[in-house]
């Protein structure tokens, strides 16, 4: 039988068959009734476990609220497990929180990791075998778990999550999702427990034992719980359970036990069924799968995983990269959420298959910046992300927070990236960014990046990186200071994929620098790049596209000597400005009211934009067209002859005649509300409120309002706000707070506020806050609803 | 322009991401409830509000319709549970009337709904995913008519 492994079954229903009171925490029981516990464990290793849970499932700080000291509950376990089954192998066990982490829940990501890193320090030293992490549903909480059992013992790390019927966890995450997370983080063995009887387990053992390079793991439970009285009820007997198990081994499974009802009667006839199996067999067919795969890079989200392979040309959004944006930069500066979310938004929108976030900007804090931007986008993004810095503290504290395996941008062939790099992915996980250039720069030629490619593989493999966990960057040069410089790099791409059988990336933009017309160049690029294997592309998602022009091509191939044909094309093709017409302004201004009346988003924007293409000033299509439309809806909302959802779509529309102004009429500034003057207006949810939606639409309607608003997000110390509101200028501080839980909160910012002296009027709002409330707590102004949010606004820094 | 915004709130009830899920069971003369929209809605739903105020008003009607609508199926199931001569009083929510919102808690834990439909209660005592409700029903006894 060399080769599978037997586990345990269930803990809770057996200590409950032996007196455990109901809603009392078994944890206590390793002080109180050890013995009990010792029999549990002694009936297993006497059916054939080779392995026993301790009993410490629930025993980490967050969950465990009992009379005892942690540590001692846990040396308590293991020692009792080890007593009881001195023939086992004794398992830390460790089970959820029972907390949801941010952004799902208010649990921070920390918080969960020091829980489950004392958890581990207390095992390892009471002489754990293995830590066993399970019941995960959560791909955060299961990342927090196993990098702490890793990064605070030498133990061999098993990890199990429970999958719902659909084969996803509670958070979303497919079973390839989990499998690409534990395999980038190294865990020794993974699967599935819990959640499912063994025949509902089969379709997704099957689909693991696809992707899994490790022990497939199986804990199910005794068939679908039930509840009956109160009382938790399984319906698999032994026999039954036993001939399901078996087929898990036969689609790959090799380390396996129970859950929830299952006892050391069906451990022991699970032992029995298998006893003819040769396990050899099922490794051997796993190795062979797993070997017949095409190579490629997968890396995930929180919810599904993204594969990078020849020819496929995804594109990598580039939008979070404040490289020549001033508005991100600003969002940066100030820590605003919203712009940061909304880029995000667009880009999944339009197409990004993974979302690059750099935050490197000049004077900025970057490690804490990025760290918050990952979270930010990873609230919306369901797509993997990218994280894109040289700073190898950035690096590590976002690739500690990011949820799934990331892209990691980047690595290159000086010993110093090197060095610096690979041991943190090797910790966190990711797939690694090689860039073709060392200390002597970027090779000329195809044959110099190939070699730095192949040394960057060669050192990684020191760490044990395999070719699938890179991605190289032939690096694009622009055309219009080397003629080769496209020539090169489409030759690389094609080496990298064809010689060196890795994954590629482009950051195919830099190619038509000082050129006319260059999303054209842009799409000829990306499209050459792909047919010579291009596996993705550093783009915006809104802009390229798979399509070749004659001329752009022979721009790009070297035929069109010193750009010559392409600059006469193109120059003769640039837009003559628009000629300037009065009475187009003024219709322009009506159609525009008209729209944002009616709330048509794309029809106000399309006004916008007539305006300003008839000749009309960036201010009199504020004047003329925005604000007269605004006022309208706004009155019609006080008197009660329009409702909160006319209101809010006006507004949108409203915004997008915005940011056209913004935008085309504005290039010089950057937003309506700083060429009036206005101070910014800070808002957040408090410290301790997870529940946004109300200071969303309020956020909404002062920015479309043409306000300017530094959205802190939700559950806001109010420290953080104080801090905020003073480094950017605020002319108002906006509070939302849902439940009477959190009103307190609200109390204490203002009192922060008022204490730090900031000069600025505040306004609250929520479910449960009143006009008496709010001067209880000496706020300026109560705002009961997203309208009067605008008003006061309107009353404190000028319409 | 009603017509618009009812255009758009179809719009969104055909997008939206919803996967209800509940568990209820009794405890001797109480019946305790715990319906989400789960972890999806919440993500969509932060989504929509990065681009649209409209967009974040409408999805917060079509997620409490939802979630209210899975707590009504709760409601039934566990009516259609009861004894000859037993009646479900109305369902009541921590938070609301006198029902302390700490409650809540002990009704996730009871019915295991963090492990079973990934409910859970933060220290505010707030219920996430955000489209989640907790609630109880006691038990009467005959109302004349069974």
């Amino acid at each position: 039988m060399e080769g599978i492994d037997f586990l345990d079954g269930g803990f809770g229903t057996m200590v409950q068959a032996a007196g455990l009171p109901p809603g009392k925490d078994p944890t206590d029981w390793n002080v109180e009734n050890p013995d009990a516990v010792a029999s549990v464990h002694r009936a297993y290793a006497e059916s054939g476990s080779r392995i026993v849970l301790a009993n410490t499932f629930g025993a980490n700080r967050l969950k465990y609220h009992g009379p005892y000291d942690l540590k001692e509950l846990v040396a308590s376990a293991i020692s009792i497990a080890r007593r009881g089954a001195a023939s086992a192998k004794v398992a830390l066990d460790i089970g959820p929180t029972g907390r949801l982490l941010k952004p799902a829940g208010d649990l921070d990501f920390d918080d969960a990791y020091e829980a489950f890193a004392e958890m581990v320090r207390f095992g390892a030293e009471a002489g754990a075998d293995l830590v066993f992490v399970e019941t995960m549903g959560d791909t955060r909480e299961l990342k927090a778990a196993v990098l702490a059992a890793k990064l605070n013992s030498n133990l061999p790390v098993y990890a199990t999550v429970a999958l719902d019927e659909s084969g996803k966890l509670l958070t979303g995450a497919s079973v390839e999702c989990v499998a690409t997370l534990l395999e980038s983080l190294g865990v020794d063995a993974y699967g599935f427990n819990c959640g499912l009887g063994p025949d509902r387990m089969l379709p997704f053992v099957e689909r693991l034992a696809k992707v899994s390079t490790r022990p497939i793991v199986v804990k199910p439970n005794a068939g679908m719980p039930k509840i009956v009285e109160g009382k938790t009820v399984f319906t698999v007997g032994p026999a039954e359970f036993a001939e399901t198990v078996a087929k898990l081994v036969d689609a790959g499974a090799s380390i396996v036990g129970g859950c929830c009802g299952t006892t050391p009667a069906h451990i022991a006839a699970v032992r029995d069924a298998l006893a003819g199996y040769s396990t050899s067999r099922s490794f051997n067919r796993l190795a062979t799968e797993v070997a017949r795969a095409e190579p490629s890079t997968v890396v995930s989200s929180g919810t599904g995983v993204v594969e990078l392979r020849p020819h496929a040309g995804l594109v990598i959004g580039e939008r979070i990269n404040p490289t020549g944006k001033k508005l991100l930069k600003e969002a940066y500066l100030r820590g605003d959420t919203a712009y940061v979310l909304r880029e995000a938004v667009k880009q999944i929108d339009a197409g990004a298959e993974v979302l690059d976030v750099n935050c490197g900007v000049p004077g900025i804090d970057e490690a804490a910046t990025l760290e918050r931007t990952v979270e930010t986008v990873q609230s919306v993004a369901a797509c993997p992300i990218q994280v894109d810095t040289a700073d190898p503290v950035a690096l590590e504290r976002a690739l500690r927070r990011v949820n799934g395996k990331p892209l990691v941008n980047s690595v290159n062939g000086k010993r110093e990236s090197m060095d610096a790099v690979f041991p943190i992915v090797k910790k966190y996980g990711g797939a690694i960014v090689g860039l073709c250039l060392d200390e002597s720069g970027i090779p000329a030629t195809a044959d110099g990046r190939i070699a730095i490619a192949r040394r960057i593989l060669d050192e990684g493999a020191k760490y044990g990186f395999e070719k699938s966990d890179f991605v190289f960057d032939a690096l694009t040069l622009a055309v219009s200071a080397d003629p080769q410089a496209a020539v090169v790099t489409l030759e690389t791409v094609r080496r990298l994929t064809e010689e060196l059988g890795v994954n590629t990336v482009l950051g195919v933009s830099n190619v038509s620098f000082g050129l006319p017309n260059r999303p054209v160049l842009n799409n000829a690029m990306y499209a050459l790049a792909k047919r010579n294997g291009l596996s993705s592309a550093i783009a915006n998602p809104s802009l390229i596209r798979d399509v070749i022009d004659p001329a752009a091509e022979d721009v790009l191939l070297a035929r069109d000597r010193n750009c010559e044909q392409w600059i006469a094309l193109n120059a003769a093709a640039q837009p003559a400005a628009p000629a300037a017409s009065a009475n187009g302004a003024e219709g322009g201004a009506q159609a525009l009211g008209a729209a944002i009346r009616r709330g048509l988003r794309e029809d106000a924007a399309a006004a916008a934009k007539a305006m300003l293409a008839g000749g009309a000033g960036a201010m009199d299509v504020i004047e003329k067209g925005i604000v007269p439309a605004l006022e309208l809806v706004g009155d019609a909302f006080e008197k009660g002859t329009a409702f909160l959802p006319q209101l809010l779509m006006a507004a949108d529309a409203a915004g997008d005649a915005f940011a056209v102004v913004r935008k085309e009429g504005m290039k010089a500034a950057d937003g309506a509300s700083r060429v009036s003057g206005r101070r910014p207006i800070v808002i957040a949810t408090v410290k301790g409120d997870i529940h946004d939606i109300g200071k969303n639409i309020v956020r909404a309607l002062l920015e479309n309002y043409g306000f300017d608003v530094i959205d802190l997000g939700r559950d806001v110390a109010p420290e953080a706000i104080v801090e905020r509101a003073k480094a950017c200028g605020a002319g108002m501080v906006g509070l939302s707070a849902l439940m009477t839980t959190t009103v307190g909160a609200m109390a204490e910012t203002i009192r922060q506020l008022k204490a730090a002296g900031v000069d600025a009027k505040t306004f609250v709002g929520g479910a449960v806050v009143t006009q008496d409330y709010a001067d209880s707590i000496g706020a300026d102004f109560y705002a009961k609803d997203a309208m009067q949010s605008v008003r006061i606004a309107e009353r404190v820094l000028g319409a | 322009m009603s017509g618009a915004c009812d255009i758009r709130k179809a719009e969104l009830e055909r997008e939206a991401p919803i996967e209800a899920k509940g568990v209820w069971a009794r405890f001797g003369e109480r019946v305790y409830m715990c319906g989400t929209l789960g972890a999806a809605f919440d993500a969509w739903q932060r989504r929509l509000a990065a681009l649209s105020g409209a967009d974040a008003y409408f999805s917060q009607q079509i997620g409490l319709d939802a979630v209210e609508c899975e707590m009504d199926r709760l409601e039934a199931e566990a009516r259609a549970s009861l004894a000859p001569g037993e009646k479900l009083m109305p369902r009541r929510s921590p938070g609301y009337g006198e029902m302390p919102l700490s409650l809540s808690r002990e009704i996730v834990d009871r019915l295991e709904a963090t492990r079973r439909i990934g409910v859970a209660v933060t220290d505010s005592c707030l219920l996430v995913p955000s489209k989640s409700v907790t609630a109880i029903c006691e038990i009467g006894g005959c109302d004349g008519r069974d």
